[in-house]
């Protein structure tokens, strides 16, 4: 009596459980050795936390730099004559600037937008000419979407309808000082000469010598006029509430433009930065790689201590009728748990930095002294923002499992190779 | 079932060497050995003598280097890998010197976890392992770990594992090398019992001769040669 009622006690202990047998077994192995699997474990948490901390820290600082980038004139995306990007000549200017901004301001998730021509211009004080790009532009949109507006070195930014607003070497180039009085000489769009006589009444000094050295700003109206422009513009610069969202608001914009528009994303304006963010991910994807391999080659350690002290196990397992597969199933669901104890561990710590961090950012100018001052005057953002995205905390843990399954497999293949005689008589 | 005079095991001309460090070992030469349905035989032999290795090539974990090996009418020189891990799997039980039961499941699992392999479906699958398992005295054992248990215990549970599955032969080798002489003998009654009253084939590697004195039959090993049989 009391047996049948001991094994019914038993009987319902394990009622939920005996279909699971295999992953049973492999779950309980990893207790057989706590301090070895927390090991494995804490090397992979090692590798996913790193892994995933940096790829959100790399994704902050792309970021910044986009937002940097962009801020500066370009923004996210630019309506333009479909020539214009080959071919930047006045003549390819899209007519009904205004109108073209209004609609594109409309568009949800566009957060303004400055329309703008441009020309190459000899620009000119007495005897000195140098060459310069030439922009109009509406100084009080300019101003609320862009960062050059605020380079101010001296003066101020557009404040009359003749200003201009010119690079600081440009500046010394031409000798010039506020209130200044310079020229600029361009063909109109009809082939004519185009002229401004403009006061200088502000100097920016951006740090890139290229900008400080040949650009100089001037207002939309004063340009539209001397080039024969009526009412075209050769850009309209969008900006949007996320650089990383363009690919979700340039089919709602397109959608909306007439023919003979062309919309233009921020990686085709600036493809050097484009490529030097390409650059930057593959040179920190190679360190992540062999950190991951040398987490790799601890857990094969690891495993190939494992099936060498059970080796004995394994010989009675073939002996009893147990496939070679079938025990390398049990090492696979052994190092799947091993890697899902490590991936989550390593996600929640991550996830446990960064999204704090996210919020907060990271003072990076308070580590160096010369970055901060660098950092100001290239406009580069002196605070960083980590990014927790879906490839930081994903592409790490796969790429560990790879790792992982690849370092179970390698001893399991031992197994495979057993025979039931040879293993039985192990320690014997 | 098979017969009571069916041939379970048929060896024919069976050698086995080894490759030595410096000289082949030869731990089988030319033996020739039956057993037929019923019967409890034990092979003995002083250590060396090719007890074990008669018995693993029997029970399809090695392969003979000349010779037949019959096993309930199978060629078990003839099967793949894969066939003779069936053989093992469907028509043999094992009992082993050093218990070698999975130390991280229950009694209960290691007995239900052969008939996992087989494909038994989960209910049978328990019915069957916890009768055999009270069948030899352990359903209190039923939920305890080997870890949890005696030396004497955990050969009975090895024991209900090897018969759970009804094989046709039941090998142990040196069944009693761990115990003392009074777990011993519980261990050789329930042998006996399982000989007498459910027919089972036994073969046993042994040269203990408390294990000998149970068996029907003693075949006598001696530098990989049978050099004597007693009993029935």
């Amino acid at each position: 009596m009391t047996s049948a009622l001991a094994l019914r006690r038993h009987e319902a202990e394990i009622a939920s459980a005996p279909r699971w047998m295999f992953a049973r077994v492999a779950w309980r192995n990893l207790g057989r050795r706590k301090l070895r699997t927390w090991l494995s474990a804490g090397a992979i948490a090692f590798a996913v936390l790193l892994v995933s901390v940096f790829m959100a820290l790399q994704s902050g600082i792309y970021g910044g730099w986009i937002e940097t980038a962009t801020g500066l004139t370009s923004g996210h995306l630019q309506l333009q004559h479909p020539d214009y990007l080959e071919d930047p000549k006045v003549a390819n200017a899209m007519p009904h600037g205004t109108e073209l901004a209004r609609i594109v301001a409309a568009v949800p998730g566009v957060v303004g937008v400055a329309p703008r021509v441009e020309a190459f211009a000899l620009v000119s004080v007495g005897e000195r000419s140098y060459g310069a790009l030439v922009m109009g532009v509406d100084a009080e949109r300019e101003a609320a979407l862009f960062t050059l507006p605020h380079q101010l070195d001296e003066g101020e930014y557009l404040p009359r309808s003749d200003s201009a607003y010119i690079g600081a070497a440009l500046a010394t180039n031409l000798g010039v000082q506020l209130g200044d009085e310079i020229v600029a000489i361009g063909s109109s769009r009809e082939g004519g000469v185009a002229a401004l006589v403009l006061t200088v009444d502000g100097i920016f000094k951006t740090g890139t010598a290229d900008l400080d050295r040949n650009v100089m700003q001037a207002r939309l109206a004063a340009m539209q006029a001397a080039f024969q422009l009526g009412d075209a513009v050769h850009r309209v610069a969008v900006k949007t509430t996320d650089a990383n969202r363009v690919a979700e608001y340039a089919p709602r914009i397109a959608a909306l433009l007439p023919t003979g528009v062309r919309l233009v994303d921020w990686n085709t304006l600036l493809p050097e930065l484009e490529q030097s963010i390409e650059l930057d991910r593959i040179i920190a994807l190679m360190m992540y790689w062999l950190l991951m391999i040398l987490v790799a080659l601890a857990v094969v350690n690891a495993f190939i201590m494992t099936v060498f002290e059970r080796t004995r196990e394994f010989g009675m397992l073939l002996a009893i009728g147990m496939r070679p597969n079938a025990i390398v199933g049990v090492l696979t669901i052994e190092a799947v748990c091993v890697w899902a104890l490590g991936a989550a561990v390593g996600i929640v710590l991550c996830v446990a930095v960064v999204v704090p961090l996210s919020h907060v950012g990271i003072d990076v100018a308070s580590f160096d002294e010369n970055f901060k001052g660098m950092a100001e005057e290239m406009m580069l953002p002196t605070r960083m923002f980590p990014a927790l995205s879906a490839d930081a905390v994903v592409q790490a843990p796969l790429a560990m499992l790879a790792g992982t399954l690849l370092a179970a497999w390698i001893p399991a293949l031992r197994v495979r190779r057993m025979r039931p005689v040879d293993a039985l008589r192990e320690e014997e | 079932m098979t017969d009571m005079t069916e041939r379970v095991v048929e060896c024919r001309d069976v050698a086995r060497t080894y490759a030595g460090d410096a000289v082949p070992v030869h731990a089988l030469r030319g033996v020739d050995f039956e057993l037929l349905s019923g019967e409890w035989v034990s092979l003995a032999g002083p250590s060396g003598s090719g007890k074990s290795t008669l018995l693993h090539l029997i029970g399809g974990l090695d392969q003979p280097n000349t010779g037949s090996v019959i096993v309930d009418g199978i060629e078990v020189t003839q099967l793949s890998e894969a066939d003779l891990s069936d053989l093992r799997l469907r028509k043999i039980g094992f009992v082993f010197q050093a218990y070698n039961l999975i130390p991280v499941l229950s009694a209960l699992e290691n007995v239900e976890f052969i008939m996992q392999l087989q494909g038994v479906a989960t209910t049978e699958r328990r019915e069957r392992a916890l009768a055999a398992l009270d069948s030899l005295g352990l359903a209190e054992l039923a939920g305890r770990r080997p870890g949890e248990m005696s030396g004497g215990q955990q050969q009975r549970v090895a024991i209900a594992r090897a018969i759970v599955t009804n094989p046709v032969l039941l090998l142990a080798d040196e069944p009693s090398a761990n115990l003392d002489t009074a777990t011993t003998k519980e261990l050789l009654d329930l042998l006996q019992t399982l000989n007498r009253e459910r027919g089972v084939t036994i073969l046993t590697a042994t040269h203990d001769p408390m294990v000998m004195g149970y068996t029907t039959r003693q075949v006598h090993l001696r530098d990989g040669s049978v050099v004597a049989s007693e009993g029935a």
